[in-house]
């Protein structure tokens, strides 16, 4: 995926194989998943962000459009990762989209509380899931119109 | 011989008496005495107008025996039937040639004397029975310490014996323990001040080392040296009880403490888990549903009929299981959401719910009459969530109908407002009436009626932590009655 990092539309934070490969399965049904990165625990996806440790050197300038963000992750769980991103003036503009099993409310207060853009419950229905996962690639890489990085 | 005029002078009745016992002379006094005119009792015999006149006429013999008599006892009767208690004093008198001639004798009235001395006796005998009831202990003592007298009670109390208060052995000072003393001293200021003290508590220490606790109650006696009276009454039963009582408080507090902090770990436990259950159990639902549809997509060539059945029947039982789970976290999150009252207007709930749920039977031919609905307090989201239960579940056992009715109404029935639901629709056999508010309970397979069998359970969970109470009445293919019931509140209208 390293041949990608110049150009990332989508950062996939997840530590589960198969829900990540599912995810991608369903985005690429719509030709989503061309410049997706999938980072498999939070400390990974802040040096992605951050373009720190593995990513030392990568433009943070470029991308990602948008963050699908799972909240139980190794090392840094998804909650910091979020408030991370939304403290730091470089990458607060960036749409993250928790993308969680959890439907609990205390996540759901906790990650709008944190600056969240959007919060969805991963279906257990592939359709289902399917569906969303498209719904919400369609709509931030595609709908959304974001402010121009660097300005 | 005597002088008249001395006689008639005289206060106390005087009466001359002849040898053979007749009156011969009175005064005025006696005539008042006796009721009786001059005329009447000169002549008529002295002993007559005693209670005891045998006593009377010893009384004169023994003067003309001896000469004289001092404070002989009689009772002198008033022809009024009154009696006055008197003493006489009587001496013969003699003529001139010295020849004893009859009796002077003169009455002195003690009657009062005699009541007043009776009364005191009376008092006395009273105050001596109440001390010596012993039912508290009494005593009698002087600032300095010294015990003066007692009753049983107290001596039992300090275990000291009457013979050690005689020989004046027994100092109230030296049997208090010495962090005691000032409240007697407090109480010694008191006295001397008010002449009374404020009832204390202190402590006896008994002669076989035991400390007594007591109350009591002072006064300062009357009379040149200083004495106080006490009341003293043993509250060692008492003190037992409210140490007991402390005790048990202190344990019973510890006890809750304990109980809470088991509890709040329970909760914590359980929120745990429903995190956990939320989180970890739906993900491998999710592999197996997606990649179950994963081959039936790419690789339909290779799957024949049977193999694409069992990949479905696969896909419906995760997605099953993935309901179950959402279920029994809705059912969890009802127990642990914090609830919050406020007024709620019933009829429009059930109103704007129905409204909703109206996609669910597109198509149907399906009446709802809402009746008019009592309001009441209580938590907005989870009262709708009943009607929502309710009236879902009443659509769903309607569905085989042709025309299905449902009915919800409601009233005030003194403290409670019972509210109902009603269908024409499958029902149920009243044997199961219990089982139907049960978790994962259901009555109906799922061929017949799809459903997991929480909604039912989580209204019980709602009705209950509002403090009602929910059941149902029903008969195969005649429909059913589902009720539920909240208490009156003061706040509604």
């Amino acid at each position: 995926m390293t041949t990608q990092i110049d150009d990332v539309e989508i950062l996939l934070v997840e530590d589960n194989r198969t829900d990540a490969e599912l995810c991608t399965l369903a985005l690429k049904e719509h030709n989503l998943a061309n410049k997706l990165v999938w980072v498999k625990d939070g400390a990974e996806a802040l040096d992605f962000l951050f373009a720190t440790g593995a990513y030392a050197g990568r433009k943070m300038e470029n991308g990602p459009k948008v963050v699908l963000l799972d909240l139980r992750l190794p090392k840094v769980d998804g909650m910091e990762v979020l408030q991370r991103i939304k403290a730091d003036a470089h990458t607060r503009r960036i749409p993250v989209v928790v993308l969680t099993s959890s439907k609990e409310d205390r996540d759901v207060v906790e990650s709008y509380e944190l600056g969240v853009n959007s919060y969805i419950s991963k279906p257990v229905d592939f359709d289902e899931f399917s569906k969303v996962v498209t719904n919400l690639g369609m709509y931030w890489l595609l709908i959304n119109h974001p402010p121009i990085p660097g300005k | 011989m005597y002088a008249r005029s001395l006689i008639e002078a005289s206060l106390d009745p005087l009466v001359t008496i002849s040898a053979d016992g007749k009156i011969t002379d009175v005064n005025e006094a006696t005539i008042k005495a006796t009721g009786v005119a001059r005329d009447a009792l000169v002549g008529s015999d002295f002993s007559d107008y005693f209670t005891e006149p045998d006593k009377a006429r010893a009384g004169y013999q023994e003067v003309f025996a001896k000469g004289e008599v001092m404070d002989y006892p009689l009772a002198l009767r008033h022809v009024s039937g009154t009696v006055r208690l008197v003493l006489y004093n009587a001496s013969v008198y003699r003529n001139d040639k010295g020849e004893v001639t009859g009796i002077f004798a003169a009455a002195r009235d003690i009657t009062e004397r005699k009541l007043a001395e009776e009364a005191m006796r009376h008092e006395h005998e009273r105050l001596r029975r109440f001390i010596d009831s012993n039912i508290v202990g009494i005593v009698i003592a002087n600032p300095a310490g010294d015990v003066i007298e007692a009753n049983d009670y107290y001596l039992r109390l300090i275990g000291h014996t009457r013979e050690e208060l005689a020989q004046g052995k027994v100092d109230w000072r030296a049997i208090t323990p010495p962090e005691w003393l000032p409240a007697d001293e407090q109480a010694i200021r008191e006295l001397r001040e008010r002449g009374i003290c404020t009832p204390y508590e202190k402590e006896y220490l008994r002669r076989d080392g035991i400390r007594v606790p007591v109350f009591l109650a002072d006064a300062m006696l009357p009379g040149p040296e200083e004495q106080i009276a006490a009341i003293v009454l043993d509250i060692t039963d008492r003190k037992r009880a409210e140490t007991e009582i402390r005790k048990l408080n202190v344990e019973l507090e510890q006890r809750v403490l304990e109980r809470t902090a088991k509890l709040e770990v329970a909760y914590k436990d359980l929120e745990g888990f429903a995190y956990s259950v939320s989180h970890d159990l739906r993900t491998p639902l999710r592999a197996i549903d997606g990649f179950s549809s994963q081959l039936l997509k790419r690789y339909p060539d290779k799957l024949d009929d049977d193999g694409k059945r069992y990949l479905n029947i696969v896909r419906d039982n995760a997605q099953k299981m993935g309901r179950l789970i959402d279920d029994i976290l809705a059912f969890s999150r009802m127990g642990r959401l914090e609830m919050s009252e406020s007024d709620v207007s019933m009829e429009q709930l059930a109103r704007e719910v129905f409204e909703e749920l109206k996609p669910s039977f597109a198509g149907r031919e399906l009446a709802l009459e809402i009746k008019p609905l009592p309001a009441c307090r209580g938590d907005h989201a989870m009262l709708r969530q009943v009607w929502v239960n309710l009236l879902d579940n009443a659509i769903k056992f309607t569905q085989t109908r042709a025309a299905a009715r449902i009915e919800a109404g409601g009233i005030t029935d003194g403290a409670e407002l019972v509210y109902y639901v009603k269908d024409n629709g499958a029902g149920f056999d009243m044997q199961y009436a219990d089982k139907l508010f049960g978790v994962f309970q259901r009555l109906h397979s799922n061929e017949e009626f799809e459903g997991t069998g929480i909604g039912l359970a989580i209204v019980k969970r709602i009705v209950t932590r509002h403090g009602g109470r929910v059941w149902a009445e029903g008969k195969i293919n005649e429909g059913a009655t589902f009720y539920f019931t909240l208490p009156v509140k003061g706040e509604t209208t």
